[in-house]
């Protein structure tokens, strides 16, 4: 766990005593650097590859290159989420053989990121930007590991506005100790029960174990980014949350309003509000129930690909699509008078649909955990048909 | 400064930064008796849940204590000897244990280990041990051993193993003057036995329970009545000793050809230590009659190379004992080390 | 100082030229002699006060050749120059240190006569230091106890400073287990030793002192190398050649014990290379006697194998 290691908290001293010793329009450079060594000594093999993309992301920012650029991304992701060897030759080095590269460190969040930026330019929405800030928003390693994804604009104005204060670093130590907690105390105990999914046998167990995965993953991811938000903290920078108690959520929807907020949020904005707005120029404008649907499942089409290029995430991403796409035509569909009814606002209903949305989500864990044949024995055993 | 005490921020770092200054001497005196009682007591100790994280605690506590109160002997090997189908006072180590009382038992056994995690761990606490009881399953060794315990570089690269983080080592190094970070792993081990994580795991159920157990309760008490001699019939435990000592072009012969076992046997000779080498009929490549009985003769009475066979009536499995079985095994062995060593034991 | 001269012949050589276990057999005899010169008596009849034998074994040996004067550079009929500069401590301890090369390239050289071995010629021409102690067999060549001659007169020899008595450098190595010549290098043989071992032969590896002759272990490591770049398959390959040409340059020899008689010797070897010295090879040699695995020896050596 980088976070955890000496040679993490040594980088962060040193970037936290130079941020703040350079001149405001410094700072970027600064971060750059701090973040080209993280790389250096976290994934070497990948340095020229973000480097690679970096300057590409700026050229095409100030080209309007947009989709040339979407592309490229597009073609590297695959290469490396596709889990074969088709990555290899973008590293420097060799692997061992026979195995697929790793995921380089953190490049599903580099090329969300990247692509928003050049979007953003594409669409006259961010000035001109120095290359130096472009590389500080890519190289930024207290978010490069797990997130959260950052936005530009903000992130920019936010490294301007830091400032070095006890306030900053006491609020960020005890958001990074909170982060830690959660992963040690909480995360890592509940891994524990996770790996019996090897041998669970009973609906009961299944369960049990899923719930425990579903459980994990937001100790666990969670954590990482209060560890993110923390440092940043210590830092002065403010990058946005990317969790609200998801499992507290009276529906789908609100889930994804609570669960990798940054995440939904990019997929809101980059794929399901540009899907929508091109269906309704279709002849499928008379049913804006399909609209939303279709938007629905390609924006979790993409949420699925993002985390792996195989069928279960795929699998997983369609699958909340379905959810989600089912809860608009809910809503949409279902009577007026029910939703102004005492019962349906009542505190009993809403704990009633909020332990309904767990066990949704919790079921579409299942693909998320394993690959899609053992899935597929694991739901049947879940719902008592070994 | 008193800009600084007003903002309340710094009023609780302060505060924080004082408690723990205040703490840290407290650790090691905290450390000391809970170690003691961990691994000088009778308390069973085995990895629990079959994993390495009491490794590195074990062998920093071993080698900061090279004599205890009793002679010391380790058992290592993998399942068998960890003691899978088996709780923990049934296991080979523990049963041994109940045998003789004026030693203290270490059960080291891990699921997947072999001869030559075996010799990289002998290495580092082949000083701090009296016996050694090695059950051979195989050359390999595991390739993160260096990031738990000390690994000589020579010994990285012919085991191919995975080398430890230097920067992260040099850090380690600098920070070592603050107690609770140097001991954190030691105390975790000292305290459950293993890491809070596992442990926590382990008892999720009687988590309360098992704690006060675990941090006040006090350690096993021996037995005043001595188990009885387990049924043996059937166990073939076979340390033949050849009756002329072999020439030099055979051994040379044996050196060449069981590389590891030999560099194991000179080391724990080097070291004026005993040890008894147990293979298995899963053990692959095993040394024939005649090399057990020549290695016998020329490491005589350092070093025994035995050869056991258990019959389905003491095994749990083609690869484990039952609890029967751990018992006459475990009894088989005390006899054996007391021809090495007659006297030993009582 | 005291020079002494040798023809050499099939004796002092192997098909190679002057073979280092063979020189060290007559180069140590001359500082035997050099020391029987200087306390005034032969060495056989050194004695403890109650009479026993006392023997002066060596506990360290050091050689330096200079790549313009490799051994093999030495052949028969060639007629060498040993010069020995002994320096004494307390009694119990003679150091010796050697120049030799062939007589009219040290004639020149030694004209000066002086008291001390100059640095300026050590690096011209091969030198060899010895250390001996004085010791008595106590229960076999197993237990040998320090023992200063009771019936020698030491008072001619130069004083050994302290800080120059190798015994420092021989107990360091017996914990660490290195000798210093090889700081730097890095493992040639995957981390994986070789083991060579060896009967002694009683008839073959004796001296007149009925230990086992210290010349010999050249011998045994020289073997033992051999096996071990056989069977090198780390970062370097060792070729025919390469075994059948390889020459030292460098050796320290740090003696612990002797070995009884019936006995072997096993000769664990690890080797070791260095990238700003491709021609280079180094070697660490620990040498246990069989009986209860006690380290007797262990020397380390730089050797080339040339171009």
């Amino acid at each position: 766990m980088i976070f955890g290691d000496l040679t993490f908290f040594a980088i962060l001293a040193g970037c936290w005593l130079t941020f703040h010793a350079v001149p405001i329009r410094a700072r970027p450079t600064v971060l750059a650097s701090w973040g080209v060594l993280f790389y250096a000594v976290y994934a070497w093999q990948a340095l020229p590859l973000v480097l690679g993309l970096t300057v590409a992301a700026w050229v095409a920012g100030t080209q309007g290159r947009t989709w040339p650029f979407i592309g490229a991304v597009l073609i590297v992701f695959a290469a490396f989420k596709s889990g074969t060897d088709a990555g290899r030759w973008l590293l420097i080095g060799p692997g061992p053989a026979g195995t697929a590269p790793i995921v380089p460190l953190g490049l599903s969040f580099l090329a969300f990121e990247l692509m928003h930026l050049v979007i953003e330019r594409g669409r006259g929405r961010v000035p001109s930007v120095p290359f130096a800030d472009v590389a500080a928003f890519a190289f930024y390693f207290p978010c490069r590991v797990a997130g959260p994804l950052r936005r530009y604009p903000a992130f920019a104005a936010s490294v301007a506005e830091a400032r070095a204060s006890f306030d900053n670093v006491y609020a960020g130590a005890v958001r990074v100790a909170i982060g830690f907690l959660k992963k040690f105390l909480i995360a890592d105990v509940l891994a524990s029960t996770v790996a019996e999914m090897s041998y669970a046998a009973t609906p009961w167990h299944v369960w049990k174990v899923t719930i425990a995965f579903g459980l994990q993953l937001y100790f666990d991811f969670s954590a990482y980014s209060d560890i993110a938000i923390g440092v940043s903290r210590t830092l002065g920078i403010h990058v946005p949350e990317n969790f609200r108690s998801p499992y507290l959520s009276a529906n789908i929807r609100d889930f994804w309003t609570r669960w990798h907020i940054t995440l939904a949020s990019w997929v809101r904005d980059y794929v399901f509000t540009p899907v929508g707005r091109e269906l309704f120029r279709t002849r499928m404008k008379a049913s804006p129930v399909s609209i939303a649907a279709l938007s629905y499942l390609a924006a979790f089409l993409v949420v699925g690909a993002w985390h792996g290029l195989a069928a279960n995430f795929i699998v997983w991403g369609l699958y909340h699509g379905a959810l989600l796409s089912g809860h608009h035509l809910y809503l949409t569909k279902a009577p007026p008078a029910m939703f102004a009814s005492e019962l349906y606002r009542s505190r009993a209903m809403t704990g009633v649909s909020t332990v309904a949305t767990f066990l949704l989500v919790t079921i579409g864990w299942v693909p998320f955990m394993t690959d899609l044949p053992n899935a597929m024995r694991l739901l049947s055993i879940m719902l008592g048909r070994p | 400064m008193t800009a600084w005490l007003a903002s309340r921020s710094m009023r609780r770092l302060l505060v924080a930064a004082v408690c723990l200054l205040a703490a840290d001497p407290l650790v090691a005196r905290i450390l000391r008796p809970a170690e003691e009682a961990r691994y000088e007591s009778d308390r069973l100790f085995r990895f629990e849940n079959s994993d390495f994280f009491a490794l590195g605690p074990l062998v920093e506590y071993l080698d900061e204590h090279p004599s205890g109160a009793r002679p010391r002997a380790v058992f290592l090997g993998n399942s068998l000897v960890w003691g899978y189908f088996l709780a923990a006072g049934e296991t080979l180590p523990a049963r041994f244990q109940e045998l003789v009382p004026g030693a203290r038992v270490l059960n080291l056994g891990i699921n997947g280990l072999q001869t030559g995690t075996a010799y990289l761990i002998t290495k580092q606490i082949i000083e701090a041990v009296d016996y050694v009881y090695l059950f051979d399953a195989g050359p390999g060794a595991n390739p993160q051993l260096p990031q738990l315990i000390p690994v000589e570089d020579a010994d990285i690269e012919r085991f191919a193993l995975h080398p430890p983080d230097r920067l992260e080592r040099w850090l380690e190094q600098r920070l070592a003057f603050w107690h609770l970070y140097r001991y954190s792993y030691r105390l975790q081990v000292a305290f459950f036995g293993t890491s809070t994580r596992v442990y926590a795991y382990l008892h999720k159920a009687d988590i309360f329970h098992a704690l006060r157990t675990g941090l006040f309760g006090t350690p096993t008490t021996r037995g005043t009545v001595a188990p009885a001699e387990p049924d043996a019939r059937g166990l073939v435990l076979e340390a033949p000793v050849a009756t002329n000592p072999p020439l030099a072009a055979r051994l040379q012969a044996l050196a060449d050809r069981h590389s590891l076992l030999w560099d194991y046997a000179t080391i724990v000779r080097a070291h004026g230590k005993h040890a008894v080498i147990v293979q298995t009929p899963s053990t692959p490549h095993p040394l024939t009659q005649e090399d057990r009985a020549d290695l016998n003769a020329h490491f005589h009475p350092h070093i025994r190379f035995v050869r056991m066979e258990a019959p389905p009536s003491l095994l749990a499995d083609p690869l484990h004992l039952n609890a029967a079985g751990a018992g006459a095994v475990a009894a088989a062995l005390r006899d054996l080390t007391m021809t090495l060593e007659p006297g030993s034991w009582r | 100082m005291d020079q002494y001269t040798l023809t050499l012949g099939l004796p002092h050589t192997n098909h190679r030229g002057l073979g280092e276990h063979l020189l060290m057999m007559h180069a140590g005899h001359f500082h035997w002699l050099a020391i029987a010169s200087a306390v005034g008596r032969p060495l056989s009849e050194l004695r403890t006060l109650s009479g026993g034998p006392v023997y002066a074994t060596f506990y360290f040996i050091e050689e330096h050749i200079p790549d313009g004067t490799p051994l093999e550079h030495f052949g028969l009929d060639d007629r060498l120059r040993f010069a020995v500069w002994l320096r004494g401590f307390k009694g119990i301890v003679v150091e010796g240190q050697m120049l030799f090369d062939r007589e009219e390239r040290l004639r020149a050289a030694l004209e000066g006569g002086e008291p001390r071995c100059p640095e300026r010629l050590k690096a011209a021409h091969p030198f060899i230091r010895f250390a001996n102690i004085f010791i008595t067999p106590e229960a076999g060549n197993n237990r040998l106890r320090v023992a200063p001659p009771a019936n020698a007169d030491f008072s001619g020899l130069a004083v050994l400073p302290p800080d120059e008595n190798p015994y420092h450098l021989t107990k360091q190595a017996e914990e660490s287990g290195v000798l210093g010549l090889l700081d730097g290098w890095e493992r040639a043989d995957g981390g994986a030793s070789a083991t060579r071992i060896e009967a002694i032969d009683p008839d073959r590896d004796t001296n007149g002192a009925g230990l086992v002759y210290f010349a010999n272990y050249f011998a045994f490591m020289d073997s033992a190398e051999r096996h071990a770049m056989e069977r090198c398959a780390g970062r370097r390959v060792f070729t025919r050649n390469d075994i059948a040409t390889r020459t030292v340059r460098q050796r320290r020899v740090a003696y612990y014990g002797n070995v009884g008689l019936d006995d072997s010797v096993s000769t664990e070897v690890s080797l070791f290379l260095r990238d700003d010295r491709p021609q280079a090879f180094g070697c660490r040699y620990v040498i246990r006697r069989a009986e209860d695995g006690a380290v007797i020896c262990r020397s380390e050596a730089v050797k080339v194998i040339p171009a």
